[in-house]
């Protein structure tokens, strides 16, 4: 299925007519809900002062925890994170109360005029503290595999360290925002998020009402990542108690600061590592301990770290592994889903790990990976077996290529002092399916009308990933009715409902496939219907029909669809299937014992980066970098290309120019001047992607695989190569990431203390 | 001076004339997507960096004598400057229902994914073709850096750019067809608007000339507002309270850039792209390429370097240059002129020479005869602020430093001169030693701080550096 297939609403976004929730049309007495934020990490409340932001023209009401009609609990995997808190703030940016007035700007000035008196108390602020102080969110989890000591007694050498990943901000263009409106019996509720089921079945709660009052309804958000995934459900919940009291429709949206200081983020992770080795360079043992900052409640911290931890061996075979990890629990924001789910971080450890074991021996990084490569047949630590796996093909593919600009790096090194060339290296296995097993479902309501136009309701939030684009695709192949009559539809509670957040890659896979389902029915009923036209009116006994450009075509003969579904609807058969899809063959991730069969299958493929770093100021440019990604069958090339793109610049920012800082809990680069993601100014000179088409038996509709999220790890690649070129002239440096030209440069210095 | 009650402007080729009491937003960004309901431009960051709110003006230049087109955040540009202007959104850019080239660029090559940056990145590409129809790459990055997209990854923007600059762009018609409206009904200016809705603006003053806007400076206390790059920021986040306003980017007599010998002067109200494209004109390509580090395309289209210098940021991109020149500020006030040297303008932070009832009527510097390197060093290339920007212009003879000035921004409270480092440089040989002293005493004569964009060691081994880095490219002779 590669014919070119536009974006679905291209030309709404085109020409701005593409409507997110803060463009809806506004009712008059429409009001805008502001929330006062903690100005400290960690404190008592002690007193609300709010006659100030009273005074401020156009005020309305102010909300409390004392307003929430209901449960003041939004947690998600835990229970115990607050709306609002009643009695102690737990994090820089958390919603203490809020203002409601009669426009946006005057929300905003009177949420500053509300004075919080806090009793401050000490806050955690680093793993090391929370470590300390036994402050954790789960017992450590575990993944053991053979024997870890006997494989350092089969080592000829064994490096030992600590890595550190850091805190990334997701920056998607548009703002938490959402929208509640008070209908006859209960709410409607235009949120932007991907998770529309977490939003009703917990403002239901919090509302005290029953879930079938809420109504969720979704038509696109402006980018999520992983950022609308819980994080708004605060967000939307203050907006329904506002509505709530004052009886009247409601806004939210947050400015860029707050929604930067406010909301969850990549996790800060930290592993300490060892590993053994033999002098060929076979690694024969792997241990870690890993440790996560939470933040200040659970939020989806623990299924980040069980992801973690299912890629901390990434591509390589390693027959002892020894792993324990933990979630902190800090005094930060909760820290949260984003793109990759602690895949990024697992994965960084490993690639870093084998850059220092290539170090150790002298010898070239892609070597060492090329010996320690999965083969199919393998079993990954957590025991589930590599039923396919295409890593040495693209290995093999990429090799002449990566040496080549190797040996072009080592040239100019030679002739320039100040300016290095390093090449990274960075391959990607990465497994698809949410880890818990009960999240792998889909829906799809699939409806046909006379004119053969056709309405599809699926559970797939559309967020830039086009997942609608894909789902109508499959719709319009399987049903022969041309892709502009097929209308997706806004995720909506009460026709699409109990649904997964739009997550894991898996969008496609799951809404997809039950998309597929639906139409494959209908097409059976339409198949029967046309049989029989074609008897009655052509006298034509068909065995085969073949239903293609809006015509249903058999020995030459041909009628449209849309006739075929006149006469189907005349002859009361049913115009509309609902399908449920399951994902087969997985187990899911037992936490308890470490193992599972968490994945249908995984994504292969392999990035290499040429950069260019200046040895004065610390600054880079990224020259080159050559994608090759394993799709299964590709579904929509552009849209992969698109995906594998943006998903690279994303996980290079993220090891780069993205650096969130913070000085004693509280955020300081928290807008777009100080926090600064890639530009198109960034992306490689030279920006090769090619797709590599597999026979996978194990991918999912129509033969393709998720590709949301595994390209992201692609920007390793990126990251190594900066290091690669700061130690071009041997000597070893300690950088972490993010490589900002301060990072560089120290690390430039160890490099000339260490040559 | 008299309170109008229209403000008459053009909104996608169409006159409007718009009751003033009937706006209820201070930046055009919430009066086209409130008062207008024209929702196509997005709010992204309310602070002009994101891109997502660019929309393309079309005006009169006095400099060019002709009607040009500037992107612009009109997050951060205050509604009432529109007046006499074309106003072209997202919504204007489809003719007859046809999809406009650059529309169709991108839907053909899949250049949208969430959508949310599209309409921004589209007014910036038309920004840049409707001034340049064949851009090269260089441009296009330099025109559509100051636009985040965070799905893209940009390969399928550039793809769409590409493909617009290989077909020939062609003016839109409703374009062409107001530009004569626009010469006809150039701006008058002189208005007083009195409360702004939504702001914490109680009086916006809008002179006609020169002498008026003195005579308010002198009158009252009021902050000066010209391009608004940084100032309408702090309203957007209900930071800053500025009561009374005046706003000088209509004074004509501020608006020149005059060249005599190596003299150049220009106005208190050339933007940053007034002056490169004046650099441009005269071939001053060094000055091209420092000016285009500054901000974004649509930031430099609005920024004033007058208020660059103005603003006494420590880090201002333009001070740390023009200090190197040996710059000249004309100070202005109702009762006369002084001209005070910009390394005497700065005080202390953010507190300068400049007194309430004064603007800086122009900046007056030598281009530069000796070689010149710049160097910023930012987290990001593209629209960032420097951790420490310098400059040095160099006149070197048979090997030896016959002249140079040495300036650095981000490292004291204020962009400043490096006196003695200059004074052990002069006449001396250029070698490694004698650079590596000079690097040395910039270093001690330094106090950065440490803040988000880097410590105070990593600023002051920065400005050791980029001493040497500067003398290596000057010896290399770039």
């Amino acid at each position: 299925m590669t014919e070119k297939i536009p974006h679905i609403d291209g030309i709404l976004h085109a020409t701005g007519k593409a409507r997110f929730v803060s463009d809806l049309p506004k009712q008059n007495g429409m009001l805008y809900v502001y929330p006062v934020f903690s100005k400290i990490p960690k404190g008592i409340i002690k007193n609300i002062d709010f006659e100030d932001a009273k005074k401020v023209e156009g005020f309305v009401d102010i909300i409390t925890y004392k307003d929430i009609p209901g449960e003041n609990d939004i947690g998600e995997m835990e229970k115990g994170e607050p709306v609002f808190p009643e009695r102690e703030v737990e994090y820089f940016g958390q919603p203490v109360c809020a203002v409601v007035c009669k426009d946006y700007y005057s929300a905003i000035l009177a949420s500053k005029k509300v004075k919080v008196e806090y009793e401050e108390l000490e806050p955690i602020l680093t793993i090391e503290k929370a470590i300390e102080k036994n402050s954790f969110f789960n017992p450590p989890l575990k993944i053991k595999k053979g024997n870890t000591r006997k494989g350092f007694l089969e080592s000829d050498f064994i490096i030992e360290g600590e890595i550190t990943t850091p805190i990334q901000e997701h920056f998607y263009m548009e703002t938490q925002s959402c929208r509640v409106i008070p209908e006859e019996k209960g709410f409607k509720v235009l949120p932007a998020s991907q998770s529309p089921t977490e939003i009703q079945e917990h403002i239901a709660p919090v509302l005290a009402l029953p879930i079938n009052k809420i109504t969720v309804e979704i038509k696109r958000i402006g980018g999520a990542f992983g950022g609308k995934e819980h994080s708004p459900t605060l967000f939307t919940a203050i907006c329904a108690i506002a509505s709530y009291k004052t009886k009247r429709e409601v806004e939210l949206r947050l400015l860029r600061d707050h929604d930067i200081t406010a909301t969850g983020k990549r996790h800060q992770f930290k592993a300490k590592y060892k590993c053994g080795f033999t002098k060929e360079g076979k690694i024969k043992a792997l241990e870690y301990e890993i440790f996560s900052n939470g933040g200040a409640y659970a939020d989806l911290s623990i299924p980040v770290l069980e992801r973690c931890v299912l890629n901390a061996e990434n591509c390589y075979f390693i027959e002892n592994f020894n792993l324990k990890a933990r979630v902190c629990k800090t005094n930060y924001h909760p820290f949260t889903a984003f793109r990759g789910f602690g895949g990024p971080q697992g994965t960084f450890f490993a690639e870093y790990i084998l850059n220092e074991v290539a170090k150790k021996l002298g010898k070239d990084p892609f070597e060492i990976r090329f010996k320690n490569l999965y083969k199919k047949g393998d079993i990954t630590p957590y025991s589930q077996k590599l039923e396919e796996c295409y890593l040495d093909i693209i290995f093999n593919k990429i090799k002449p290529v990566y040496f080549d600009w190797k040996r072009k790096a080592i040239e100019f090194n030679t002739k320039n002092k100040f300016e290095k060339i390093g090449v990274g290296v960075a391959p990607i296995k990465f497994g698809i399916s949410f880890t818990t097993k009960a999240l792998n479902r889909g829906y799809a309501l699939v409806i046909l009308y006379p004119d053969g136009s056709v309405s599809v309701s699926h559970g797939g939030v559309e967020m830039g990933q086009e997942v609608s684009t894909r789902v109508a695709q499959i719709v319009s192949k399987i049903l022969g009715i041309s892709f502009d009559k097929i209308h997706i539809e806004s995720v909506n509670t009460k026709v699409i409902a109990n649904l997964p957040p739009t997550a894991a890659s898996t969008a496609v896979d799951l809404n997809g496939n039950a998309a597929r389902k639906s139409a494959e029915i209908l097409r059976k009923r339409l198949e029967k219907i046309a049989k029989r036209i074609f008897k009655e009116e052509f006298n034509i006994d068909c065995k085969k029909i073949e239903f293609k450009d809006n015509f249903a075509h058999c020995n030459g003969g041909k009628i449209p669809i849309a006739k075929v579904i006149n006469k189907a609807l005349w002859e009361r058969e049913k115009l509309a299937e609902y399908q449920f899809y399951k994902t087969p063959k997985i187990t899911g991730f037992n936490k308890e014992k470490g193992k599972g069969k968490p994945f249908l299958y995984y994504v292969h493929g392999i990035a290499i980066s040429s950069v260019k770093v200046d040895l004065l100021t610390g600054e880079y440019k990224i020259l080159k970098t050559k994608i090759i990604h394993e799709t299964g069958k590709s579904l929509n090339r552009e849209i992969e290309l698109g995906q594998i793109a943006g998903a690279f610049v994303q996980g290079a920012g993220w090891l780069t120019t993205e650096d969130m800082v913070y000085k004693d809990g509280v955020p300081l680069s928290i807008s777009p001047s100080t926090y600064k993601i890639p530009t198109i100014s960034d992306i490689p000179e030279k920006f090769d992607i090619e797709i590599f088409e597999s026979n996978s038996k194990y991918a999912s509709v129509f033969g393709s695989k998720g590709i949301g999220e595994p390209p992201f790890l692609y920007g390793h690649s990126v990251f190594l190569a900066i290091k690669n070129a700061i130690e071009s002239e041997g000597g070893i440096s300690n950088l972490m990431p993010p490589a900002t030209p301060e990072n560089i440069l120290k690390a430039i210095d160890e490099a000339k203390n260490n040559g | 001076m008299m309170a109008k009650e229209e403000i008459i402007f053009f909104l996608n080729g169409e006159k409007i004339s718009f009751n003033i009491e009937k706006i209820k937003h201070f930046s055009l960004l919430d009066f086209l997507r409130e008062d207008l309901k024209l929702t196509g431009s997005k709010k992204g960051c309310s602070e002009g960096d994101c891109g997502a709110c660019t929309v393309v003006i079309g005006e009169y230049s006095p400099i060019e004598k002709r009607i040009v087109y500037k992107a612009i955040t009109s997050c951060i540009y205050p509604v009432f400057k529109i007046e006499g202007k074309h106003i072209i959104t997202i919504e204007g850019l489809a003719e007859n229902g046809e999809l406009n080239q650059i529309q169709k660029a991108f839907v053909d090559n899949h250049a949208i994914q969430c959508g949310f940056c599209t309409p921004g990145t589209i007014m910036s590409l038309l920004g840049l073709l409707l001034n340049n129809a064949n851009p090269d790459n260089n441009e296009i990055n330099k025109a559509l850096s100051g636009n985040l997209c965070r799905c893209t990854g940009y390969k399928s923007i550039k793809n769409a750019c590409k493909d617009i600059t290989t077909k020939h762009f062609k003016k839109p018609e409703f374009i062409k067809k107001t530009e004569k409206d626009l010469k006809k009904n150039r701006r008058k200016g002189g208005k007083l608007i009195p409360k702004i809705p939504n702001s914490p603006i109680k009086k916006y003053i809008i002179p006609e000339t020169l002498d008026e806007a003195l005579s308010i400076l002198e009158k009252e206390k009021c902050k000066i507002f010209n391009g608004c790059s940084d100032l309408l920021v702090r309203i957007n986040k209900g930071e800053d309270f500025f009561e009374r306003v005046i706003d000088i980017s209509q004074l004509k007599e501020l608006k020149f850039i005059h060249k005599e010998n190596n003299k150049v002067k220009i106005g208190g109200n050339v933007t940053f792209q007034e002056f490169i494209d004046f650099a441009r004109r005269e071939k001053l390509n060094q000055l091209i390429e420092f000016f285009e580090f500054i901000g974004s395309k649509q930031i430099r289209n609005i920024g004033t370097i007058a208020g660059n210098v103005a603003n006494a940021s420590p880090i201002a991109d333009s001070a740390v240059f023009l200090l190197a020149t040996d710059a000249n500020l004309t100070l202005r006030s109702k009762k006369g002129k002084r001209k005070v040297l910009l390394s005497k303008f700065y005080k202390n932070y953010k507190e300068t020479e400049l007194k309430q009832n004064e603007l800086i009527e122009s900046i007056e510097f030598e281009i530069p005869q000796g070689k010149v390197s710049y160097i910023k060093t930012s987290k990001r290339k593209e629209v960032d602020i420097a951790s420490v920007n310098s400059c040095i212009i160099a006149s070197i003879q048979n090997k030896k430093i016959k002249d140079v000035s040495i300036s650095f921004g981000g490292v004291f409270p204020y962009p400043v001169r490096i006196y003695n480092a200059e004074e052990l440089l002069k006449g001396k040989e250029i070698n490694d030693e004698t650079i590596e002293e000079a690097a040395k005493i910039c270093a001690r004569s330094v106090k950065p701080i440490s803040d988000v964009r880097g410590s105070e060691e990593f600023r002051r081994k920065l400005v050791y550096n980029q001493v040497i880095k500067h003398f290596f490219t000057l010896r290399k002779g770039k």
